[in-house]
């Protein structure tokens, strides 16, 4: 279990989780964004910008 | 610098914004061919111009940035370093004007499409491609602002509202006509189409990005040997390339997408190793550079 910024929640990670993956907070449905793993580093994801996409 | 010996050593690069579906494809595929590849996060990459090369042997470039996305292939390309896709390729998709004048100019057919050079301009651009038009951002993707326009009031409201942005590249019309009809994705891999899906959503936009449903579509010679010709047009690579198709089975091209994203595509086959011949087309594309 690893700590939700925005509310303080729990939020489970699966084992296998990767730098850059998103996962999302079940008590406040933020999107959060893997920043470090071992141990695992949840910082909210930013914003879809202007020029992302396919 | 470095010889293709020592470049040998080297381990492979995924460049990504974020680890989605596709990058896990991705770098489980690598794994399976028993090639290391590491991820890198574009966002982290700060280089010295005439410094030393990218320390990987190749790069999958999957960054969501567009504009970050070229500057990764820039840098492969200035320091010799195999990249997909080219920055050939993405400054040509991630620009809906230069993508409809590349397909345009190999013969490509594509829906009627009229630019203009301001938001001012917009409003004649609609009338000259006729009602309902579809009004959209050159830099856009996912679906996002994207404007079915019925008269020349919404245009109007359109362009307005366009011409506030503070981006200037939102302040250029790419105005097409609109086509009713299927919605078909080609994916095509080192200049030979893999597969496609047919795109199903209750609105008129049927991106998955906005929920749309992906199924299995066979990829006759035609539909084959369009979605080729078009990846061919825009400078080759691993491509996603969208296409309507009308009542008669007429096909036109709506955009070539060079940051491809296939996960729908992958769950409609489940039986096509669709990130293993993205790897594979990237390892002969190391291979031939390396010779
Ligand atoms: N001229 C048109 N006529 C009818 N439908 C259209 C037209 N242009 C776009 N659409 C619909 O809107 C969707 C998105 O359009 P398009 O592929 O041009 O934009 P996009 O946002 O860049 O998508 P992507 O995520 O593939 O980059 C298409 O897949 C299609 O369903
Ligand atoms: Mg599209
Ligand atoms: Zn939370």
């Amino acid at each position: 279990m690893t700590v939700c910024p925005e509310c303080r929640g729990a939020v489970s990670v699966p084992d296998d989780v990767m730098a850059a993956e998103i996962v999302v907070c079940g008590e406040c449905s933020s999107e959060l964004e893997v920043v470090a793993v071992t141990p695992t580093v949840l910082a909210l994801a930013p914003e879809v910008e202007e020029d992302w996409g396919e | 610098m470095s010889d293709g010996g020592e470049r040998a050593e080297r381990p492979f690069a995924l460049v990504a914004t974020r680890v989605r579906v596709e990058e896990r494809m991705l770098f489980d595929a690598f794994r399976r061919r028993g090639a290391a590849c590491e991820h890198v996060d574009d966002r982290s990459i700060v280089y010295r111009v005439g410094g030393p090369p990218p320390p990987w042997r190749a790069v999958l470039n999957r960054a969501l940035s567009a504009i970050r996305r070229l500057e990764v292939s820039r840098w492969c390309a200035a320091t010799d370093t195999p990249v997909l896709n080219s920055a050939v390729t993405l400054a040509c998709c991630d620009n809906k004007i230069a993508t409809s004048l590349a397909l345009h100019r190999a013969g490509v057919p594509t829906p009627d499409t009229v630019v203009a050079l301001d938001a001012a301009g917009g409003g004649r651009a609609v009338a000259e491609v006729g009602y309902p038009a579809v009004v959209k951002s050159v830099n856009g993707s996912w679906g996002r602002a994207l404007a079915r326009v019925g008269d020349p009031d919404a245009a109007e409201a359109v362009f307005a509202l366009r011409a506030e942005m503070p981006s200037p590249v939102q302040k250029l019309g790419y105005t097409q006509k609109f086509l009713p009809g299927r919605d078909l994705r080609v994916l095509v891999v080192g200049g030979r189409a893999v597969a496609a899906v047919v795109r199903e959503a209750d609105h008129w936009v049927r991106n998955t990005a906005r929920g749309a449903r992906a199924t299995a579509h066979p990829l006759g010679p035609e539909l084959a040997r369009l979605a080729e010709r078009s990846a061919a047009a825009v400078g080759g690579g691993v491509l996603g390339v969208d296409l309507l198709e009308d009542a008669a089975g007429d096909l036109r091209v709506l955009e070539v997408n060079g940051a491809v994203e296939f996960h729908g595509l992958a769950d409609a086959h489940p039986d096509l190793p669709v990130a293993d011949l993205i790897v594979d087309h990237l390892l002969d594309a190391t291979a031939g550079a390396a010779s």
